[in-house]
């Protein structure tokens, strides 16, 4: 919107009739010298039409436009951007705020409330929804993300208010960058809600699999539920029933058939927030791998790869996933494989291994790289570790393990493992062979976990982020008036300018 | 201002202008019509000439007595001059005579009339006429003399005169002389006043009128309304260009030619029109011819 600082100024424009009236005259004629006047008389009718009116110097208009553009500078001419506020509703989107509360929706609460606040306090405003759900999208339909976290200092732009909206159950979500220009808190401090808040599956040594899940109460009330497992769309056992204290949560744990795919927990009785009474798993990953195995490999690397909890050797016609070729030159493209050294040669022997190899018989509570850990392969190698032959890298080869400055793994160029271990020698093989596998595969098969994405079963209510009522900062965060006295300035002096080289030119006409 | 560079007439063709001018140059008058050619002229001298009619204020001790006597009124006995003829060459100076290709004519013709007459003995001065007379070099005979004449013109700046009175010339001309006036005679009254105020103190009275009209009627621009400036009034007068313009022009300036062509006709004054471009001898020698007529 364009505003005047000095508007006085302006008054100067009733000079521009003024300016006008100076130039009746009419322009400045051409001088002509003559021998003598008496020769050059007009006829009588041009004679009185000359003495008669004469048309306006032309350059009263570039005097009135310059004299006009002076005033304005001196006016002191402002642009402000947009009148209107601008404002951004951060909509804390976690899980609570899809809660069914008495008056509805808390979620639905949330942005009523929010349109009745910007109705009285900023009509008219520029609006923008963004929920806190990753990317942080604009629009209120964009799709949940089950990562909310608060938005970067980026997305905060400066020139608009911030308001924030939300319930406060999610305390990351409290955690902003700067304060927020206003804070809409919703949400019952009486709601109610027991859920699941994750599960997790592993395989145990004897091939079935261990399920554990957290159910957790979330609400003000002590809860009763009744809880039940599905396994491949069968119940598997009675419902149990359990009760939760406020803010107690407890872990539960199965052991699944081995061939189970799938998995559904439930509650019962539904709550006001039906999101978290089933939590489904997948456990597909955690089948074993079918191996194709060559008969030319050793007794030792057989009986490994027999051990192993992750694979499975594969019958006659069976397809298999994986294929372990030892120096029998056929290589199978569409699986992965892997190349032993000739076995036969001799090594060091004899040896204990360091570290023992840890199975666990069942599922931590923690994350399973807490267990296993995203190990290099040297850590389960002892570093007596024999080789049956000697490896020679090329340059371009990948060093995958050595041991006393010796070469027992490479990656060659075209893919292939070429591994130099003495099979005999090993107590560790089969940790051996998962390393490799898991270094061709990307993929580790000894202790495969899956588990759910945490969920948050807290609505109640808690601390909403400190708010900030900046009001007259964020009106001057739309951005400070832009002036428009140097365009002005610039325009007046093209215009003088022009001026001047009209002058110029009258006066070489003077001369001439 | 600056004295302009001259551009005059080489020896041989002064020379040459001097043996083709002479027999008309000697003791031959312009006379107005109905005047008889005479071939010697009254003056101051011993020699009886004729006789004319005695008028107030002429000198008593010259009257016939015995004329008189016989004719039945008092004739006045007059003698035949003893000098040579003296010449007095006015240029005007006004500023009109800067424009164009004038004034250097001008020069070359006073130059090789000069030199002509100078050459049968008579007697040259010469002067410029503006608002003021100026004179440039008085009478005087003989070759040093057409030298110091050149030299005067040399040094001579350019016309800018504002104004043009002949009349301040009358005091300066020797008595009896043969008057030159090279003009262009743009003035209101077509330089008949000059003739009149200048004729009395002369013997014969030559008018040589210069036009240069490439310079004095430039092409102006058309459909322009233009503001012209006299060059030696510095008068100013708007007017806006049309084609009959020039041609208005150039018809004033033909009117006032034929005013001056008259006044000329009717009083025995040698007139003559010169424009710029043409051959200055040609043009004194057929001046001068017409003059005899």
């Amino acid at each position: 919107m364009l505003s005047l600082a000095h508007p006085a100024w302006l008054a100067g424009l009733l000079l521009l009739p003024a300016v006008r009236w100076l130039h009746r005259g009419g322009a400045p004629l051409q001088r002509w010298p003559v021998a003598h006047l008496l020769l050059w008389q007009a006829p009588a009718s041009a004679q009185a039409e000359t003495a008669g009116s004469r048309d306006l110097d032309p350059a009263w208009r570039r005097r009135c436009a310059l004299l006009t553009l002076l005033l304005l500078a001196l006016a002191a001419p402002q642009w402000q951007a947009s009148p209107r506020p601008q404002v951004t509703v951060w909509l804390a989107d976690s899980a609570s705020m899809a809660l069914l509360e008495p008056g509805g929706v808390r979620g639905e609460q949330a942005v009523a409330l929010a349109r009745q606040q910007l109705a009285a306090e900023r009509p008219g405003a520029d609006l923008q929804w963004r929920r806190m759900s990753r990317p942080w999208v604009e629009g209120l339909t964009a799709p949940q993300s089950a990562a909310s976290q608060p938005p970067p200092v980026e997305l905060l732009d400066a020139g608009r208010e911030h308001w924030w909206l939300g319930d406060g159950s999610d305390a990351r979500l409290a955690q902003w960058a700067r304060p927020a220009s206003r804070v809409l808190r919703v949400g019952s401090a009486q709601a109610r809600n027991a859920g699941w808040r994750q599960a997790l599956a592993r395989r145990a040594p004897d091939g079935r699999l261990l399920l554990q899940a957290e159910l957790a109460n979330g609400g003000a009330a002590v809860e009763a539920r009744s809880l039940s497992l599905w396994v491949d769309g069968l119940a598997l056992g009675a419902p149990q029933a359990h009760t939760l204290a406020v803010d107690a949560a407890r872990w539960l744990s199965w052991t699944l058939p081995a061939a189970s795919r799938r998995i559904e927990l439930r509650l019962e009785p539904a709550d006001d927030l039906p999101g978290d009474d089933r939590l489904g798993l997948e456990l597909t990953p955690l089948q074993r791998l079918v191996m194709d195995l060559d008969p030319a490999c050793p007794a030792a690397l057989r009986r490994a790869a027999i051990t192993h909890p992750g694979l499975r050797l594969a019958t006659p016609g069976e397809a298999a996933a994986l294929a372990l070729r030892c120096s029998s030159g056929a290589t199978v493209a569409t699986v992965a494989t892997v190349a032993a050294g000739a076995a036969g040669a001799t090594g060091t022997t004899g040896a204990t291994p360091r570290m023992q190899l840890l199975w666990h018989a069942g599922p931590a509570r923690q994350r399973a790289q807490t267990v296993l850990g995203p190990r290099s392969l040297t850590q389960f190698v002892p570093a007596r570790l024999g080789a049956n032959r000697a490896l020679r890298p090329a340059p371009r080869d990948e060093l995958l393990l050595s041991a006393a400055a010796q070469p027992l793994a490479l990656r060659r160029v075209d893919g292939t493992i070429e591994v130099a271990i003495d099979p005999l020698s090993l107590p560790e093989l089969p940790l051996a062979l998962e390393a490799l596998l898991k270094s061709r595969t990307g993929v580790g098969l000894l202790d495969p976990l899956v588990q759910s994405e945490p969920r948050s079963v807290e609505v109640r209510p808690g601390a909403p982020p400190a708010a900030l009522e900046q009001r007259a900062e964020a009106r001057g965060a739309r951005g400070a008036p832009r002036s428009l006295v140097l365009p002005c300035v610039m325009l007046a002096a093209t215009l003088l300018g022009w001026e001047l080289w009209q002058l110029g030119r009258r006066l070489r006409r003077v001369g001439r | 201002m600056a004295a302009p560079r001259l551009n005059l007439p080489t020896a041989a063709q002064l020379q040459a202008f001097a043996r083709l001018a002479a027999p008309l140059l000697l003791e031959r008058q312009p006379r107005a019509q109905g005047q008889r050619a005479s071939g010697r002229r009254a003056g101051n001298g011993l020699q009886h000439l004729d006789h004319r009619p005695y008028r107030i204020g002429d000198p008593l001790r010259h009257i016939d007595w015995r004329a008189s006597a016989r004719w039945g009124e008092p004739l006045l006995r007059r003698f035949e001059a003893e000098s040579s003829g003296d010449w007095c060459l006015l240029l005007d100076a006004s500023a009109s005579m800067a424009v164009g290709g004038k004034w250097p004519l001008a020069l070359q013709a006073a130059c090789a009339l000069a030199y002509a007459v100078l050459q049968l003995g008579h007697r040259v001065a010469l002067a410029r006429v503006g608002r003021t007379l100026q004179p440039l070099l008085p009478l005087g005979r003989g070759a040093p003399h057409y030298a110091r004449l050149v030299r005067s013109l040399g040094a001579s700046a350019l016309p800018n005169d504002p104004a043009l009175h002949w009349a301040a010339a009358q005091p300066w001309l020797a008595p009896a002389a043969n008057t030159v006036l090279l003009s262009d005679f743009l003035a209101e009254d077509a330089g008949t006043l000059a003739l009149q105020q200048l004729l009395p103190r002369s013997r014969t009275l030559h008018a040589l009128q210069l036009r240069d009209e490439a310079a004095e009627f430039p092409a102006l621009p058309l459909g322009q309304e233009l503001e012209l400036v006299d060059v030696e009034s510095g008068a100013t007068q708007r007017l806006r260009v049309d084609p009959a313009t020039r041609a208005g022009a150039v018809a004033r300036r033909e009117q006032l030619a034929e005013r001056l062509r008259a006044q000329c006709a009717r009083q025995g004054v040698a007139y003559s029109d010169w424009p710029v471009g043409a051959s200055w001898s040609r043009q004194w020698l057929r001046h001068l011819a017409g003059a005899r007529c």
